[in-house]
């Protein structure tokens, strides 16, 4: 007899579509991590002097710099979002009694507080 | 959808070891009512048309976790996948993906069984209660803590859904880690530190990126997802601890 058949694993990251928003959320966070890289050399910038600080605003605000930062702001949101969703699953488990508090409920919670700190955080910038 | 009777087209992804060196699709037309189960065309054609179909399955009431099978790419009991629901067809069944193929719908379920001892399904205790002291009384809030890991019936359709398991079978996978909560979080039991080594694992927690369809596929509401991702911290924190020298569990 022949030994068992192993299904091979093929494309799973595309198809089907649930596990094609997973490799999305999973890859957008390259995004995040290269916003990180733009903010930390941003603080390099300012450590190195008013010339270095000068130079990176005006790369900054290269149409290229603003498209790519369009594009990070796309990602970041995809990534944080999808996050949210899966955030009730990566915390204690929270009771009301004996009935666990519903996984919908910590998501908007998540929700509500980033759009909150994200429009103060806006204001804030506006002001200064 | 359609809510009444007819016809139905199945095509079954079928495989003899004997003869074929993968699966092809074989496919068969059989009448439904509106309660009628995929089961129950499995059963259809195995009585009627051919006998040769090879398929596992029990109990027919969604308890036994015997008849998981991929329904239309996702992994379901087919005792609870109605046909009506995918009237006129064609439905296309095969074998529980990720696990090897025994033959037709029937998959080697050594991966999951193998390991099962290595969560220590069981109430431990540091000393046994002598019986005359009564039974150990638990609270609704302590029960609750573990009501909806215990509902898990191993069916592995949390296995088929879980890509790592497919690319890593040495991974301890969802139901396994479902059921280390399971008892951990049981007012009664005081094994944790004997289930830390599993959860601490290469191949236990951290294997999980937590794409989160072994809960979505779940019949019974179990959430293993959680389950392994709550475990998560409790690793982290049993390290930090151990490298205090002040934990309890331990990976050797």
């Amino acid at each position: 007899m022949k030994a068992h058949y192993q299904r091979p694993m093929g494309r799973w990251y595309l198809r089907p579509f649930y596990l094609f928003v997973y490799t999305l959320r999973e890859l957008t966070a390259v995004f995040v991590l290269l916003y990180a890289l733009i903010l930390l050399s941003g603080l390099a910038a300012l450590a190195a002097g008013p010339e270095a600080w000068a130079s990176y605003r005006q790369a900054l605000a290269h149409p290229l710099s603003i498209g790519l930062h369009g594009l990070i702001l796309v990602a970041a949101l995809y990534n944080s979002i999808t996050w949210f969703m899966v955030a009730p699953k990566a915390m204690p488990a929270l009771f009301i009694g004996t009935r666990p508090l519903p996984g919908l409920l910590i998501t908007l919670a998540h929700i509500v507080v980033f759009v909150i700190v994200s429009v103060a955080l806006l204001v804030l910038a506006g002001a200064g | 959808m359609s809510d009444g009777s007819g016809q139905i087209d199945i095509l079954i992804s079928r495989y003899d070891p004997e003869r074929d060196d993968q699966p092809h699709t074989e496919r068969f037309t059989v009448p439904y009512q509106h309660d009628s189960s995929v089961l129950d065309a499995l059963l259809y054609i195995k009585d009627r048309i051919d006998g040769s179909l090879s398929f596992r399955w029990s109990c027919r009431m969604a308890i036994c976790g015997s008849c998981g099978k991929m329904i239309n790419g996702v992994p379901r009991l087919s005792c609870k996948t109605f046909l009506r629901d995918y009237a006129p067809g064609p439905l296309h069944i095969e074998a529980l993906h990720h696990f090897p193929v025994i033959k037709d719908l029937v998959v080697e379920q050594a991966g999951f069984l193998d390991k099962l001892p290595e969560a220590r399904p069981w109430l431990i205790r540091e000393q046994e209660q002598a019986l005359a002291d009564g039974p150990h009384r638990q609270s609704p809030r302590q029960r609750a803590r573990f009501a909806s890991t215990s509902a898990c019936i191993n069916c592995l359709l949390c296995y088929a859904a879980c890509p790592q398991y497919g690319m890593k079978p040495d991974f301890a996978g969802p139901a396994l880690l479902a059921l280390v909560e399971r008892y951990n979080a049981d007012s009664r039991d005081q094994g944790r530190a004997e289930r830390m080594p599993l959860i601490n694992a290469e191949d236990g927690v951290w294997s999980c990126t937590l794409v989160g369809n072994c809960s979505a596929v779940c019949p019974k509401g179990v959430d293993p997802a959680a389950a392994i991702n709550r475990n998560k911290l409790e690793s982290a924190k049993d390290y930090f601890l151990r490298f205090l020298k002040i934990g309890s569990g331990g990976a050797e």
